[in-house]
């Protein structure tokens, strides 16, 4: 069986099966948007620790960057004077046929010519003048290795046969000569680079038993064996899976503990072995360390539990030099229980409390009996888990006697004593409020702490609502700039407020520094205006520097006047006025319309006709019911009104962080805020009143219809014709298809409606059934 | 006649009674989903027992490779020609529909072309026969999607000159035909599995569930295509830790952990583990729990009886997903028969 595609295949099914993912890549997590992790991962996490932390995505941290040690290995060997670009590209860059053409003209005692890039190679140069030639056959020897081991990983002849054999020849030239080369060469550094090809080589041709002699042949045991004893280990620790041999996993353990550029393939590899088999086959020869090793695997395998291997190494190892590693390991999870954004209080424990119990007397045993570089990580865990559990009394006492015992040596200390102090405050004021932001803002350590930072404002904004300073708030965990999407007329008069106030706090302060004056006008202005008090709104925007539509709104920053007509359907990638009606053209408009400004006078120059001028009252009155039918959110023109930036209304960003509800006391980030379906409803109304023609009536019915739907959808309902025949039609919308239907058969509008509009289809098949 | 009175009514009903159960009578074919095919006596006893003339057999999947920008084939079937020669082979290709949210309309005839090549390399090696009688495609198509699928199903026919080219339909694009679209095929397999939420800690079973499955039939349109549908016999465990689901553990029945003293039933119907443990190959640890997703026959006659509200009985036959003899060897041919 051809295990290297087994192990690919099984990969792909893995991944492909799995409800969450193991592994993950591509993208930068950010721990912060699910849980504030306090106690400093990185901050303990000096190497070797640092690639094994817990991440959220997966067994590892993969973030993590290291160091190619076989780059490193090289470089010893050619010398200071090689740059690490020029041993990239001749080991890993160059092909084996340019390799052999140097060679040649080596031996011919020629000269050679290159492409300008590889010209300037230091080691090209090296070679050029007939040093360290030993690499160059060793290079192409294991290019030779690569080209015999190449299968493309996709290919349309995945398991065809005529792919599988290509190799083969080569595959057995290489294994002959390779032995013959080791024995010629006398460095280590080479023997070892030839056995680990064979080894591979073997591997891959999947001779097993082979690849395992092949290993023990050429590598001997080692207290500090070289980085590529251990890649060939890796090779011979595949080899013996292949053998369902117990040892496999157990080397592959060992490689991932000392190989960090390895780790994510051997943890794999390591998830596919049958645990089952490998317990039963670990032997009373098995070293406390392997076991050890085996368990930390074990545990970091499918999200394993942390608690229960780390009582299992301390019982049988408890100098084991990864156990802090299983220590932050396991904090990090009750963190994300106990310290999750959406929890209402801070620290909150329940579900887990039964682990950080096990986990202090783990602490509590390697406080006493582990390493004694170690034993600070451990006091400071005792002393966090006690936070975690709101056990105050004993998280005090253990701060305290942390901060006495290692005074400014421990940052850790310095968190853990703020956020005792923050969660431990029962009557918050003014005072308190500033009192811990300055604290904040004078301790580097807990400037430092990126979760601090978020924790500081989440809390302040949930004290804010406590005490109903809505404003502040939605300022402490936002900015202003969010509020164009949904202007909640009380926040932001708050927030204008908060400008003003003299005397104010730091955080006060902090909060100001997020304003910008003129935009806050315009945010007072429209909330004003999205409820059609226009006299106020046009106030608000004459106060202002500068004044414009939306940000989000981008129709060559003018509004066309077609806003204020009709159509039965329209497209958003066709322009507005090839689809509606043209009847506002029969009023002369007072301007162009570049600024919201512009608008309100347009509007308000409307309404102005309309009751000066009964004859085209019922005209203007249509042409004003359209303008905010189109200004909707389902509108043609909702740019205008509404900013935009997702394509949609940002109605809920902040009720992730509430409880429901607090959510609908606070939040006020409904529909409401950006839409009043009856604006437009009032206006189709006084038209009808003012005796327009039959034709005009007609499209007034019908778009009063079609703002009665918008309106539905609205407010939690979505209504698509495809949906017939489950329609309710029991409500504003289907009476005023049926009014429209009932009034205004005889007019050529009707007709075109029954012609364009599926809506209205369905209601009328619907109703006719 | 006087007694024509009584005879003649009796043997209309006769008749009658006879034409109704032949259209209860559905066919059976299965589907065989596996990368190996090697046969087994608890298979062929399925085969044998239904006289099944047709096995949907999976070929390969087609998966979008992001890292080359194009599609490629995997988990393929290695088999020969000792490959079921009693049935008739029709080659089923599973095509992930992120193929069709990246491939642009240019490419489409190239992987058209490297599908149906591939199908006929294969095909030739399996049956010994240069081309099927028939195709079948299983893709999870949606609205954004629906264009090129449908492009590339039309392709694929002209491609191979195969008539009978069948697809996958799905409950949701049963129940939505006009958001998702009718495929352009023969007819269509409709997928009575995988209906609910695998990840919810509150689901109870994802592969089949009479309530998730009535709210797909409640529609009153009738499917454009003629339908087959397809039945699940698979079981397995959802593993969670912390409510958190971990993994799929194939294959395993309520009795795997019946039987298992290590195991605690809990009231919620999931089972939690006492003791750490290795299981099915897996290592469990003390406090997960698994939720054993199984088919019992009453549910997929209760599921059948939901599918006849839409689909009238003598207009679709039925293909047990899938063939295997771990599945099979927990449901007796006979007792499936009942269903039918």
């Amino acid at each position: 069986m051809n295990w290297k595609k087994f192990f690919k295949g099984t990969a792909l099914l893995f991944l492909f099966n799995l409800p969450a993912p193991l592994f993950s890549c591509g993208y930068d997590y950010d721990p912060s948007s699910q849980y504030y992790s306090f106690f400093h991962s990185t901050y303990w996490g000096e190497s070797p620790y640092e690639g094994l932390l817990y991440s959220p995505v997966g067994p590892l941290n993969i973030n993590y960057k290291f160091e190619d040690p076989n780059i490193k290995d090289w470089k010893n060997y050619f010398g200071a004077n090689t740059t690490t670009e020029d041993i990239y590209q001749v080991v890993y860059k160059a092909n084996r046929s340019s390799l052999e053409y140097i060679k040649s003209q080596i031996k011919k005692k020629q000269d050679f010519k290159l492409t300008e890039e590889y010209n300037s190679n230091s080691i090209i140069n090296l070679w050029r003048n007939k040093e360290k030639l030993d690499a160059l056959d060793y290079l192409i020897f294991a290019k030779a290795c690569e080209e015999a081991n190449y299968k493309p990983e996709y290919s349309w002849y995945d398991d065809e046969e005529t792919d599988d054999d290509k190799n083969t020849e080569l595959q057995k030239e290489l294994l002959k000569d390779g032995p013959k080369l080791i024995k010629s060469r006398t460095s280590k550094f080479f023997k070892e680079r030839y056995g680990f090809q064979l080894v591979r080589l073997a591997h891959y041709t999947d001779d097993y038993n082979q690849a395992v002699k092949l290993f023990d042949k050429y590598f001997k045991e080692s207290e500090s064996p070289s980085y590529i004893q251990l890649r060939a280990l890796e090779q011979k620790a595949g080899a013996l899976t292949g053998l369902n041999h117990p040892q496999a996993p157990l080397l592959f353990a060992k490689v991932f503990t000392a190989l960090p550029d390895r780790r994510e393939t051997c943890l794999r590899s390591f998830m596919f072995q049958n645990l089952e088999a490998v317990e039963q086959g670990l032997s009373e020869n098995t070293t406390l360390e392997e076991k050890s090793t085996y368990m930390m695997l074990r545990a970091f395998a499918y999200r394993g539990v942390e608690i229960e291997e780390l009582e299992n190494i301390v019982a049988i190892h408890p100098t084991f030099s990864f156990l802090p590693v299983l220590v932050l390991r396991q904090i990090a999870h009750l963190e994300q229980e106990a310290l999750n954004v959406n929890n209402a209080n801070i620290p909150n424990l329940t579900r887990s409390n039964k682990v950080l119990e096990r986990l202090l007397t783990v602490c509590e045993k390697l406080k006493k009996s582990g390493e004694e570089n170690q034993r600070q990580l451990y006091e400071t865990s005792i002393a966090y888990l006690y936070f975690l559990n709101s056990d105050w009394e004993a998280a005090n006492q253990a701060s305290l006697a942390l901060k006495k015992k290692y005074k400014n040596n421990n940052s850790q200390t310095d968190i853990l004593s703020f956020l005792l102090a923050i969660c431990q405050t029962k009557e918050w004021s003014r005072e308190t409020e500033d009192k811990f932001y300055t604290q904040f803002l004078e301790n580097e350590n807990l400037k430092e702490c990126t979760a601090l930072d978020l924790f500081i404002h989440d809390t302040y904004s949930k004290k804010f609502k406590q005490s109903k300073e809505y404003g502040k708030a939605f300022l402490a965990v936002g900015y202003p700039s969010r509020l164009e999407s949904n202007l909640n007329p009380e926040i932001v008069k708050e927030v204008y407020e908060l400008y003003q106030k003299p005397n104010k706090t730091s955080y006060e302060k902090y909060l100001a520094g997020k304003l910008n004056l003129n935009t806050l006008k315009e945010y007072m202005g429209s909330t004003f205006m999205q409820r059609n008090q226009l006299d106020s709104a046009l106030w608000w925007f004459n106060q202002m520097e500068r004044y414009s539509l939306s940000a989000n709104y981008n129709e060559n920053e003018q509004v066309n006047p077609a806003l204020f007509g009709g159509a039965i359907r329209h497209r958003f990638e066709t322009p507005f006025n090839t689809q509606c009606d043209s009847l506002y053209q029969q009023i002369k408009l007072l301007h162009k319309i570049y600024t919201k400004k512009d608008l309100c006078e347009e509007l308000l120059h409307l309404e102005k006709i309309a009751m000066q001028n009964p004859a085209q009252a019922a005209l203007c009155y249509y042409l004003l019911g359209n303008a905010w039918n189109n200004m909707s959110p389902y509108g043609y023109y909702r740019g205008v009104m509404y900013h935009h930036s997702g394509g949609w209304f940002d109605s809920g960003y902040y009720s992730n962080q509430e409880d429901e509800q607090s959510a609908e006391e606070f939040n006020g980030f409904e529909d409401l805020y950006h839409y009043d379906p009856q604006i437009a409803a009032q206006y189709f109304k006084k038209a009808l009143s003012h005796q327009p023609n039959a034709e005009l009536k007609a499209r007034i019915n019908f778009m009063q219809a079609k703002t009665m739907l918008y309106s539905y959808n609205e407010f939690g309902a979505s209504i698509y014709y495809w949906q017939a025949p489950n329609i309710d039609y029991n409500n504003e919308f289907g009476k005023a298809y049926e009014t429209f239907e009932e009034n205004n058969q005889n007019t050529t509008f009707y007709q075109e409606v029954l012609a364009e509009c599926g809506y209205f289809r369905t209601y009328l098949k619907t109703s006719n059934e | 006649m006087k007694t024509s009175h009584f005879t003649t009514p009796c043997l209309l009903l006769l008749f009658a009674m006879l034409f109704i159960s032949c259209d209860r009578q559905h066919h059976v074919s299965y589907y065989h989903w596996k990368t190996n095919g090697e046969r087994d006596s608890i298979s062929q006893n399925h085969l044998d027992h239904f006289k099944v003339k047709q096995l949907y057999t999976h070929y390969f999947d087609v998966k979008w490779i992001l890292s080359e920008g194009q599609a490629f084939p995997v988990a393929s079937l290695k088999t020969d020609s000792s490959f079921y020669p009693n049935q008739e082979i029709i080659p089923t290709v599973f095509i992930e529909n992120d193929v069709f949210k990246h491939i642009s309309s240019q490419k489409l005839p190239q992987l058209t072309f490297n599908i149906a090549e591939k199908i006929k390399r294969k095909h030739i090696k399996i049956t010994g026969k240069t081309s099927p009688k028939e195709l079948h495609i299983d893709c999870d198509w949606t609205p954004s999607t629906q264009k090129l699928f449908f492009e590339f199903l039309r392709g694929l026919k002209s491609e191979t000159s195969i008539e009978k080219i069948s697809c996958t339909i799905r409950l949701h694009q049963l129940k939505y035909p006009k958001k998702t679209g009718v495929p352009p095929v023969e007819y269509g397999i409709l997928m009575c599995y995988n209906m609910g939420n695998l990840a919810s800690i509150k689901e109870e079973n994802s592969i089949l569930n009479l309530a998730t499955a009535k709210s797909y039939f409640d529609f009153n349109h009738r499917y454009e295509l003629p339908l087959k549908v397809a039945l699940p016999l698979f079981s397995w465990a959802v593993h969670f830790r912390r409510d958190q689901p971990i993994q799929l553990i194939n294959g395993v029945r309520k009795n795997d952990v019946l039987q298992d003293s290590n195991f605690t039933h809990l009231p919620n119907g999931r089972f939690e583990l006492k003791k750490s443990q290795s299981f099915f190959n897996k290592y469990l640890y003390q406090g997960d729990q698994l939720r054993i997703e199984q088919i019992e026959i009453a549910n997929l006659q209760e599921l059948l009886k939901l599918v006849e509200t839409k689909v009238r009985p003598k207009d679709f036959d039925v293909v047990f997903y899938h063939l295997d003899a771990k599945i099979l060897k927990h449901y007796k041919p006979h007792e499936l028969e009942e269903i039918l």
